[in-house]
């Protein structure tokens, strides 16, 4: 049986005193932290070790890989605010990625982030940082990302300006034994290095074959690449007009 | 004697399967929807697959918890309404009673697995939906043996959740536990206490399930065999279970109705 309920007149004075004190207190402290927490910026903190996670993932390691790559991918919104690439601590990120794809290393999800997502920064250190993992990437398995490997090649020629750079990478691809199965265009990277293209020229080649080769199999990743090479004819057609 | 196991069966049943525990798995299942959903929108690339495996690990967790408590509650009713001293005036035995429960636990874990099956089909094929709901419901039958084993023994409800969990999480942790005792084995190898540590753990090795015991769920995102995956956890599961029954069975034949 419940038990009935005594009027508030009922209750000490000095107890509901207290109670609107601690009340209040907590409104305020609430407030204040708020307010001072507002504008912080939280920088990435260094990975553990990739067999720690794999070790707290409960057997879902790849599942964990991934929804650690988001949290990674989302540390640039913080409290509703975007935070610009250049804020981010590229060694740590780099050191993120690398302990993720050894975590998983079936997954694609690193490189792609460092080919497409972290490189569009103006900062030349940081978009040599991820050519220097698409590079240890490729290096560790070269048929999972010989892609990312052309990517960095136009990356190091058009945004750092880098030919001499690019062309290493390009033979690095080029050098690759017959048993790797990759387009002949991806061999022939040096050609389009070396030919006269701009930026925006080089970049339509490079996702139009990659769209062609059928290599890609994700549907997110197509559709990512579709929208890039529309935006990159719109943007060749407005300059050939002007 | 079956027929009897069978009428306390159904009795049984009735209690445990009720339209709370069905609004309640459509409520589980909406809600690890919506959440795989909203991971999707924040992948970039391999949404669907990462979608699908939040949703499965989700609704995987989330009908172990539900399972655990609602057989430690059906059965925590009887010890308090005293159900036990009234069967046992009955001609039925205590082995009747476990078996009862055991049948009750297998029409749950199938239950529960249902939505699973039928949620994951929609959203991929029905050879992954058929793996995921298959090996959910060993899992769930595994985890629904702790649950038995602890609420027979420690009689009540709070205790019994907090083992069951324990265990199934310490089950899970194995791998853990043996990354933690590798990396200080540098540090503290000479020392008495660290080796009689090593020495227990390996000893609870023996009687823990591990990661063969449990669904994968890795298999959303490359290709295996499922019929290898399953018949490796079903003989797993097989074998702990008759070792997991033996231990109830003693168990409740060793306690005392007055």
């Amino acid at each position: 049986m419940a038990a009935s309920q005594r009027k508030i007149s009922q209750i000490p004075a000095f107890l509901l005193a207290a109670f609107l004190l601690f009340f209040a207190t907590q409104l305020y402290f609430h407030h204040a932290h708020n307010k001072l927490s507002n504008y912080i910026y939280r920088s990435l903190k260094t990975p553990l070790d990739a067999q720690f996670y794999r070790a707290v993932s409960f057997g879902s390691e790849q599942l964990l890989s991934y929804l650690l790559l988001i949290r990674v991918q989302l540390h640039d919104n913080q409290k509703g605010q975007h935070v610009s690439y250049s804020h981010l601590d590229y060694e740590t990120l780099s050191n993120w990625l690398m302990t993720l794809y050894n975590m998983n290393p079936a997954s694609d999800y690193p490189a792609f982030l460092a080919s497409r997502v972290y490189s569009n920064v103006q900062d030349e250190k940081k978009i040599r940082k991820m050519v220097n993992l698409i590079e240890a990437l490729f290096n560790k398995n070269p048929q999972q990302h010989w892609r990312r490997m052309t990517e960095a090649c136009l990356l190091l020629k058009h945004q750092l300006h880098d030919l001499p750079a690019a062309l290493k990478i390009a033979e690095q691809i080029a050098n690759l034994p017959a048993t790797i199965k990759m387009p002949f265009w991806a061999r022939d990277m040096r050609l389009i290095l070396l030919d006269e293209l701009n930026r925006l020229e080089s970049a339509q080649i490079l996702i139009s074959s990659m769209l062609q080769s059928g290599e890609i199999k994700d549907n997110d990743e197509l559709r990512f690449l579709r929208d890039r090479l529309l935006k990159i004819q719109q943007n060749l057609s407005k300059n050939k007009q002007n | 004697m079956f027929s009897q196991t069978i009428a306390l069966f159904r009795y049984q049943l009735l209690g445990i399967i009720n339209g709370r525990i069905i609004i309640l798995l459509l409520m589980i299942c909406s809600v690890a929807f919506l959440a795989s959903q909203f991971v999707a929108q924040l992948a970039i690339i391999n949404s669907e697959n990462i979608a699908l495996a939040t949703m499965a690990d989700f609704l995987r967790y989330s009908l172990v918890l539900l399972l655990i408590i609602s057989l430690s509650y059906q059965i925590s009713q009887d010890y308090e309404l005293s159900q036990f001293e009234r069967l046992l005036a009955m001609p039925l035995s205590r082995l009747q009673y476990v078996l009862a429960q055991f049948l009750v636990l297998v029409v749950l874990a199938f239950v529960l697995s249902m939505p699973l099956f039928l949620l994951i089909m929609l959203l991929s094929n029905t050879s992954v939906a058929m793996y995921w709901a298959l090996a959910t419901f060993m899992e769930l039958m595994l985890v629904g043996q702790f649950t038995l084993l602890a609420i027979i023994s420690l009689e009540k409800l709070p205790l019994a959740v907090i083992f069951s969990i324990a265990l199934y999480l310490l089950a899970k942790s194995v791998s853990l536990i043996d990354l933690i005792l590798s990396r200080s084995a540098p540090f503290y190898d000479e020392e008495g206490s660290f080796q009689l540590i090593q020495f227990l753990f390996s000893g609870i090795h023996y009687v823990l399930p591990d990661s063969s015991y449990f669904a994968l769920n890795n298999v959303f995102f490359e290709p295996v065999n499922y019929v290898d995956l399953l018949s490796t956890q079903f003989i797993s599961v097989m074998v702990y279970s008759i070792f997991i029954q033996s231990v109830i069975l003693i168990d409740f034949y060793r306690k005392e109705f007055n």
